[in-house]
């Protein structure tokens, strides 16, 4: 194989892990929530979005840099998924798995709708980093590595609160067994609370960072749920590391269909990796077996 | 120690229990046995506030019947579950860790530590390991252990020999009575005999309802007990 074409494919395979940072961003949320709660929240993608366009709106209307907003984003989503849980899903945590995909898929519809009205289906994005970042005969776009750093970070700060701290602990141990958890003297429902706020955090994250590097508009999270339900499968549902791993393999599966076929192919790998998964490796890379 | 008077309690619309009433006094082993379906379980589910009932529940004089899990576990009260549930993923030492989540002082914890690593030197051996890697016996160490880490002054088991290889069953009755001198029990067992032997006193349930009551060793004696409970 000449140089040439190596160097081009390991420039693919480096914007593909680049991207898949940001989606693990958001399945590493979605996970941790479902780890805990058992409850897939279709809602996620719209908390993305509305991270999204908090950081378009500052950006927009202040001028504001828009890793700055991440400090807005970040605690404003927390706090909006600590009130979903608060006053929505933990009515109905207890009820078959169907209530709780009912009641997030509402909230998830009524933030789409209240977005489109207000801000209609227009597209928007912050082009705020600009370029490229030139190394030897590499070239990445500068916005993406950017992005990638702050979405490892986070991801990590997380894991590691998760693995080492004692609440952390707790949150595991949760997941784990919520009755054990609860005999352990852990407070289950402001565990609940936190995981809640924590997953929804992470996808703030996500739609900050995502609008930096691409176009969003109100329907962008629906997109992006999809995507990173095909990553929990992939990795594990539950599996916060799992997540993490499933999102790259996403980022890169996606990047190499671009690149040998059409970027409207790309978004189809999603949905064929999640049937390709489901038919022969059900619990996923580090699911939980039974 | 515990005082439980009138209780009714069940699953959702289902009551299980019709008025079961109990008591245990401090430094004793009560057991608590009858046929499958009778509530053994519920009652000690109830108690600790993992199902709500209506009744009284007196523990050291407090009504504690309205308290939720994670309150009771503060107050001196602990619960192994049934059927050895550990946190699979987690290491020993974390189960351990996770037993003391209430205590602050590391001295402390370090201090239940090596008395539950005194008590069942296994889990000092395999404290490293992924709790799912250990055989059933091991994990059913581990569930005491985790809820001796709260030094409790009165522990609740739920059948903790069901479904133990025969070498582990004697193994673990063994335990139970090694720490009977640091810790009042209240046992659930379907072991009924070996409950017995071991027992300061004894109530079957029957149905949701007090049946008999006595010394272990009257219970052990009684012809009907015997054949309803103990296969003749």
């Amino acid at each position: 194989m000449p140089v040439e074409s190596a160097v081009t494919l390991l420039q693919v395979a480096i914007g593909g892990v680049l991207l898949g940072a940001v989606y693990a961003l958001l399945a590493c949320g979605l996970n941790l929530i479902f780890g805990v709660m058992r409850v897939i929240n279709v809602a996620h993608g719209e908390l993305m979005m509305l991270g999204s366009y908090t950081t378009f709106w500052l950006f927009f209307l202040l001028g504001i840099n828009p890793l700055l907003s991440l400090l807005f984003s970040i605690p404003l989503m927390f706090l909006l998924g600590m009130g979903i849980q608060k006053f929505l899903v933990s009515r109905v945590v207890k009820a078959p798995e169907l209530m709780s995909l009912l009641v997030t898929f509402g909230i998830s519809m009524f933030i789409l709708s209240l977005a489109l009205y207000f801000w209609s289906a227009d597209f928007r994005s912050v082009p705020y980093f600009t370029g490229s970042i030139t190394l030897g005969s590499f070239a990445f776009s500068r916005p993406r590595v950017i992005a990638f750093g702050i979405a490892v970070v986070i991801t990590l700060a997380v894991y590691i609160f998760l693995k080492k701290t004692k609440l952390g602990k707790a949150v595991r141990a949760t997941s784990q067994s919520s009755e054990v958890a609860a005999i352990c003297g852990v407070d289950v429902e402001r565990i609940r609370l936190l995981t809640f706020g924590l997953g929804s955090a992470l996808a703030a994250a996500a739609g900050s960072l995502l609008v930096v590097i691409y176009a969003v508009n109100p329907s962008t999270g629906q997109t992006f749920i999809l995507k990173a339900f095909a990553i929990i499968v992939l990795g594990g549902m539950g599996s916060f590391l799992g997540a993490f791993i499933g999102a790259l393999i996403l980022g890169l599966a996606e990047a190499f269909t671009s690149f040998f076929f059409t970027a409207q192919l790309s978004e189809a790998v999603a949905y064929l990796l999640l049937i390709l998964v489901l038919l022969f490796m059900p619990s996923g890379l580090l699911g939980e077996r039974e | 120690m515990l005082e439980v008077r009138g209780l009714f309690s069940g699953y959702g619309k289902i009551e299980i229990l019709h008025g079961v009433s109990l008591e245990v006094k401090e430094s004793e082993i009560v057991a608590l046995i009858g046929p499958n379906g009778a509530g053994k379980s519920t009652v000690l589910k109830t108690i600790v506030g993992l199902l709500k009932g209506k009744g009284s529940i007196l523990f050291k004089g407090e009504e504690i019947s309205s308290l939720s899990s994670h309150i009771l576990v503060g107050k001196g009260l602990s619960y192994v579950p049934q059927g050895r549930i550990v946190f699979p993923r987690m290491s020993v030492l974390e189960n351990l860790e996770m037993g003391a989540y209430l205590e602050k002082r590391r001295e402390k914890i370090e201090e239940a530590l090596q008395r539950v690593y005194g008590l069942f030197p296994v889990l000092k051996e395999r404290k490293e390991q992924k709790a799912a890697t250990l055989s059933g016996g091991e994990q059913q160490m581990l569930a005491m252990g985790r809820a001796l880490m709260q030094s409790p002054s009165l522990l609740l088991l739920d059948e903790p020999s069901l479904g133990l290889a025969p070498k582990y069953v004697s193994l673990i009755f063994q335990k139970i009575l090694e720490m009977r001198k640091k810790v009042t029990m209240l046992i659930v067992e379907q072991n009924a005999a070996r409950a017995l032997e071991i027992a300061d006193r004894g109530y079957v349930l029957e149905l949701g309802q007090n049946r008999f009551e006595g010394s272990g060793r009257e219970l052990l004696n009684n012809p009907e007990v015997r054949r309803l409970y103990l296969g003749g």
